[in-house]
């Protein structure tokens, strides 16, 4: 059973803490901001497979969605996320990173889906994975479905590993592997800070 | 004092260096020069333990270490610094905090405590202003965006940080300008003390006119084939490396 939230208008925060296992879906209407947060942050073995749908009713609203997840071990970090903009006039910005050491798994499916009459719809779609051991394993597919003609939509993914020149130009200046390799993870997943940790 | 004895390389399973014999004693500044592929760069990246170059024969001795047996940071612990020939780009990782990793690591190798905050923002402040490098770059990630000059200024300004006892400048002059190589130059002969010892790499004349050698080695095809003063730059200069590979 997924849980269902309704997103009235106004600002909203919801934020996903570490092994949440339940699939959810959300209604965003009328001239509503959500600010949603999914952290899947391995410190037991973790199992996070779930399934976000996120529907957007009414017009001039806004979705920032933003996920830091980080597996090892034999962890295994599953989200498959559906953005449905049926109303014209939303915007939806959706960035995920992940982070996979030992043999951990991720896989990030998300779906933009653009129907005929949400005009002025502007979408991103992004995810970007670092896997740090070759038996980590990462599938990304980032999908847009556009059934209207005015709107604007990119999406993009990449999986890489560390950058061994990098690694060794800081190495060359005395840092240790070890710290090299902290160094590089903490700036790669650091681009997705989340609320706790940017009071301002 | 650095001495290589009889070095052997190879980069991806191809022999690049073939039996090198260099010594650098305190305060000798050599310069490298030779056509390209000739493995100035390979010589170099061995010096300081670049994982994709494999020693296949001889030895590298730097003040008694057998360096071949240290790992990269360990050399850098030991004094030894590059000054890259292409400075790695590292967006998310700050100047400050890379740095500061850096000098904390070298301070921690000789058993002393890491630089307080406020020490270690005046220390990069004063050797800043010694090189002449903006504070707009400093509080950018490494290298991020940096111009070519921006970036080879930046290695010497990560040398002022460190005070090695031995530094390669690996093609240093490569994408300069005039202005923007006297600048580097300068940096560097201000960082210079008397038992400062170095290596220069370079193609041309130019950079030698700033730091004049003791010492000029042409490498071909792996080998030294010519060691003399610096006279021998200024004929390279003048009649190229032809003459010489026979």
């Amino acid at each position: 059973m997924a849980e269902i939230i309704n997103i009235h208008s106004g600002e909203h925060k919801l934020m996903l803490l570490r092994n949440h296992d339940t699939d959810m879906e959300i209604f965003i209407e009328d001239n509503a901001s959500l600010k949603f947060f999914d952290l899947a942050n391995s410190i037991k073995s973790i199992k996070s497979e779930i399934c976000i749908a996120i529907h957007f009713e009414g017009e001039n609203s806004e979705l920032l969605m933003r996920g830091r997840m980080q597996g090892k071990d034999t962890d295994s970090i599953l989200r498959n996320i559906l953005i449905d903009h049926k109303t014209p006039s939303c915007k939806s910005d959706i960035y995920y990173k992940y982070v996979l050491n030992d043999d951990a798994q991720g896989s990030f499916t998300g779906k933009v889906l653009v129907r005929q009459d949400s005009q002025k719809t502007e979408s991103l779609l992004l995810n970007r994975n670092l896997c740090l051991t070759k038996t980590a394993h990462m599938h990304s597919e980032p999908l847009l479905e556009i059934y209207a003609d005015d709107v604007k939509c990119s999406h993009g993914s990449s999986i890489g590993m560390l950058d061994e020149n990098a690694l060794f130009y800081m190495q060359q200046r005395g840092i240790s592997l070890t710290d090299a390799r902290r160094l590089l993870i903490d700036a790669f997943i650091n681009e997705i800070q989340m609320p706790r940790l940017c009071i301002k | 004092m650095l001495e290589i004895h009889n070095l052997h390389a190879v980069v991806d399973g191809k022999e690049i260096l073939k039996g090198i014999n260099l010594t650098i004693r305190n305060g000798e500044i050599h310069a490298l020069m030779g056509t390209n592929g000739a493995g100035k760069s390979t010589l170099s990246n061995v010096i300081v333990g670049n994982p994709r170059y494999e020693v296949t024969e001889g030895t590298i001795i730097f003040n008694g270490q057998n360096l071949l047996a240290m790992s990269p940071d360990e050399r850098a612990h030991a004094g030894i610094f590059m000054s890259f020939q292409m400075p790695v780009e590292i967006p998310g990782v700050s100047m400050a905090n890379f740095m500061r990793a850096a000098v904390n690591a070298q301070m921690k190798s000789r058993g002393e405590e890491p630089l307080k905050s406020s020490d270690f923002l005046r220390q990069m402040k004063a050797k800043r202003e010694l090189v002449n490098i903006d504070q707009k770059l400093i509080n950018r990630s490494v290298n991020e965006g940096f111009s070519g000059g921006e970036k080879k200024r930046n290695e010497i300004f990560q040398m002022a940080m460190l005070q090695p006892s031995f530094c390669i400048l690996d093609e240093t002059d490569s994408g300069l300008d005039v202005d923007a190589l006297r600048i580097v130059a300068e940096g560097f002969n201000k960082l210079r003390t008397a038992s400062t010892s170095a290596m220069i790499i370079t193609h041309y004349q130019r950079l030698l006119d700033y730091i004049q050698p003791n010492i000029v080695h042409v490498l071909i095809d792996g080998k030294i084939v010519k060691t003399a003063g610096p006279e021998l730059a200024a004929q390279i200069e003048s009649e190229g490396f032809d003459w010489l590979k026979d």
